[in-house]
């Protein structure tokens, strides 16, 4: 399977400054040293809360925001062989290359212009990527508008006259203009409705078929991302703890972060009575990382190795890797599901 | 079961003024809370959740107004209809906050950015039950540890900047609590929090209720929130009740159309990729008339009765009844 995206040692570090000239004084390092690769047609879950880096992540992939190191290798439509680097690229070699990647914002209300006609909106940026004529823009913008589900009569409204699905529908469809191979979601339905929400997932997946997508899914809704992507990888303070196939996170999650994090998500099925395990405060700021293990502060777990060794991420399970020192100890304390994958991590070291 | 704390019996609300068109937004809501119980309010953005909470606090703002029914809260005064008290009178002053408490979705915006989090707690402790500034200011570094926030002597001193989402969603929880209301509304409390913080503030509210005996009404869309924390939940769609069970009962055996199309909506449990069935369309806008029921329009058992008349909740069992034409057995019987 080829990768359209590898990524390795991201950074983005964003500077503190303070005094009368400014002075940087620190950095709020919001991806700290990431690696990661997406296959060509897969959807990537990258998942994590509020600050852990993920916004900041999907925006250097797209250059939107200057990632501070590391490497972005892109695999452009008909390319095989070698990909691209954007982070060496020339603003005009970067600006052809952008029509084959694209976003989706979390928000349809915020990311629409309210001033313009849908007409309007879909046609900038076409006109900004494309040399084509009257006609042919016009023609893609019915093509997008028709794969999303919906009508011509949607050319001559404002957003206002549409409801919120309506909307991340018009989103979709400009993200479809410029024909891309990889989108990336920025919690695409977290601001739905739950009717509304299946819809869109649905059609995000009929897309991906039809038009062989990549995504980048960026949520913190772990329902969501189980049902929709191949692969996942949980963010807390700039670094991946986990990453795997999303069968395995589920099955078998080895970070404490993740196994807490899965304890926390409400089940629509009444469970009263037990009581899993809670999450006890807040992450720390990125402005001012624990030294060791950047969970180590709110482990149950933590002991002096990991207040002052920083983990590496290890291959517990074929393609599932995680980065905790006792991810192993841990595994054979949650009872036989958790001892399978510790004789397996035996068996391929 | 000992007689509700609350109880709405038959509220409707409308929109309008004199210069402009009525028109009812929520019709017939019938609700009971009772003590160290949660009932849960479900339903979708514009199914008129918010408007009910707004009402059981007697907070609506022309132009929208309690148009018909009763709003009875019982203290060992007696009951008191509060739906005919004045919003901003002495009376209902006296109610709000010392008997009904409510919490919002977004502690940044309902907390005041220029006070800090002990001035805001002491405010109703001294106004309801006449503490002195220092008497109320113990008391709310009391409350701060009963939440949860660590430090609580320092943090009292903080402004709602300096504290975490989660940290000020607990700050809310406490000027709620403190004067010991046996009433709690809490409007999709955890709408804006992560998800570990979000079950974290859960398991408080749940354990404060059943400690401190409150009646809490819990506003929220999240099914899984309704599923871990509701001992019955009612589901509304555009003004009306359309469900109304115990937690077991409608998770089991939903039987309105639009609930078993919520539950069909969400990503299965196990992670199977099987395709989800989402409700088609979306909830017609509050300006709409609709004649029948609200769910018509996007029902797949629809049926010509459903476009002439709404129909009334009628039961299924005694902890479990729905409004819809498709149980005609039980329909008619009442009807």
């Amino acid at each position: 399977m080829t990768e359209r995206l590898r990524i390795s040692d991201l950074k983005v570090h964003y500077p503190i400054r303070k005094g009368l000239f400014r002075r940087v004084v620190g950095a709020v390092r919001a991806v700290d040293g990431v690696s990661l690769a997406i296959p060509t047609g897969a959807t990537f879950g990258l998942v994590g809360e509020s600050g852990c880096g993920k916004s900041s992540l999907a925006r250097a992939i797209l250059q939107l925001q200057k990632p501070s190191g590391g490497r972005i290798l892109f695999r452009a439509q008909g390319q095989d062989a070698a990909a691209t680097d954007l982070t060496a690229l020339s603003p005009r070699k970067l600006r052809a290359l952008r029509r084959e990647m694209q976003i989706v914002f979390q928000d349809p209300y915020a990311a629409l212009n309210p001033r313009l006609r849908v007409k309007t909106i879909l046609d900038e940026p076409l006109r900004a990527m494309e040399s084509l004529g009257g006609a042919e823009r016009r023609e893609r913008i019915l093509q997008s508008l028709e794969a999303v589900g919906l009508t011509e009569a949607a050319l001559e409204r404002f957003p206002h006259q549409f409801s919120g699905g309506q909307r991340q529908r018009i989103a979709i469809a400009r993200a479809l203009l410029s024909h891309p191979n990889f989108i990336v979601l920025d919690e695409p339905v977290s601001a739905l409705d739950v009717s509304v929400r299946a819809q869109i997932l649905n059609l995000l997946i009929h897309l991906q078929r039809r038009l062989g997508l990549t995504y980048l899914f960026v949520s913190h809704d772990l329902s969501v991302v189980r049902y929709l992507c191949d692969q996942v990888a949980i963010m807390y303070l700039g670094r991946i703890v986990e990453s795997g196939p999303t069968d395995r996170i589920f099955a078998n999650p080895l970070h404490p972060y993740t196994k807490l994090l899965l304890a926390a998500v409400p089940a629509p099925r009444p469970r009263r009575g037990r009581k899993p395990v809670r999450l006890q405060g807040d992450p720390p700021s990125p402005m001012n990382m624990p030294e060791g293990c950047p969970f180590h502060t709110r482990c149950p777990d933590a002991t002096d190795e990991c207040r002052t060794q920083v983990p590496q991420l290890r291959e517990l399970e074929p393609a599932h890797t995680v980065s905790c020192h006792h991810a192993e100890r841990l595994a054979v304390q949650d009872g036989p599901a958790g001892a399978q994958a510790m004789a397996l991590a035996r068996a391929t070291a | 079961m000992n007689a509700p704390v609350f109880q709405m019996s038959n509220v409707s609300i409308d929109i309008g003024g004199p210069r402009s068109i009525m028109q009812r937004i929520a019709s017939g809501i019938n609700l009971e809370l009772h003590r160290g119980r949660t009932l849960a309010l479900v339903g979708e953005s514009g199914c008129g959740k918010s408007v009910t909470a707004l009402s059981a606090m007697n907070l609506l703002s022309a132009p929208l107004r309690v148009s018909e029914g009763s709003i009875v809260l019982r203290t060992e005064d007696g009951p008191q209809d509060i739906a005919g008290l004045d919003p901003s009178g002495r009376q209902m002053r006296a109610i709000r906050g010392r008997r009904i408490a409510m919490i919002f979705q977004d502690p940044m915006t309902a907390l005041d950015p220029v006070y800090t989090v002990g001035d805001q707690i002491s405010e109703g402790l001294r106004r309801h039950l006449g503490l002195s500034r220092r008497e109320a200011w113990a008391r709310a570094v009391d409350l701060l540890r009963l939440v949860g926030i660590p430090a609580p002597e320092e943090r009292a001193g903080h402004y709602p900047f300096q504290l975490s989402g989660g940290m000020r969603q607990r700050v809310m929880i406490a000027i709620a609590i403190a004067c010991a209301p046996s009433v709690l509304i809490a409007d999709e409390p955890t709408t804006a929090l992560d998800v570990t913080v979000q079950a974290q503030i859960l398991d408080l509210l749940r354990d404060l209720g059943e400690r401190l005996g409150m009646a809490t009404l819990l506003i929220t869309h999240d099914l899984g929130v309704v599923a871990e924390n509701a001992d019955d939940v009612i589901v509304m769609y555009r003004g009306h009740v359309v469900e109304k069970a115990g937690v077991g009962a409608l998770f089991d055996n939903p039987a309105h159309p639009y609930t078993r199309g919520l539950m069909a909506s969400l990503p299965p449990a196990d992670g199977r990729r099987v395709e989800l069935t989402p409700i088609p369309g979306q909830v017609p806008p509050i300006t709409e008339e609709i004649q029948g029921c609200p769910f018509a329009g996007r029902c797949p058992h629809v049926m010509p009765r459903c476009g002439e008349r709404m129909p009334a909740l009628q039961n299924l069992s005694p902890e479990h009844s729905v409004a819809c034409w498709l149980y005609p057995a039980v329909a008619e019987a009442v009807a």
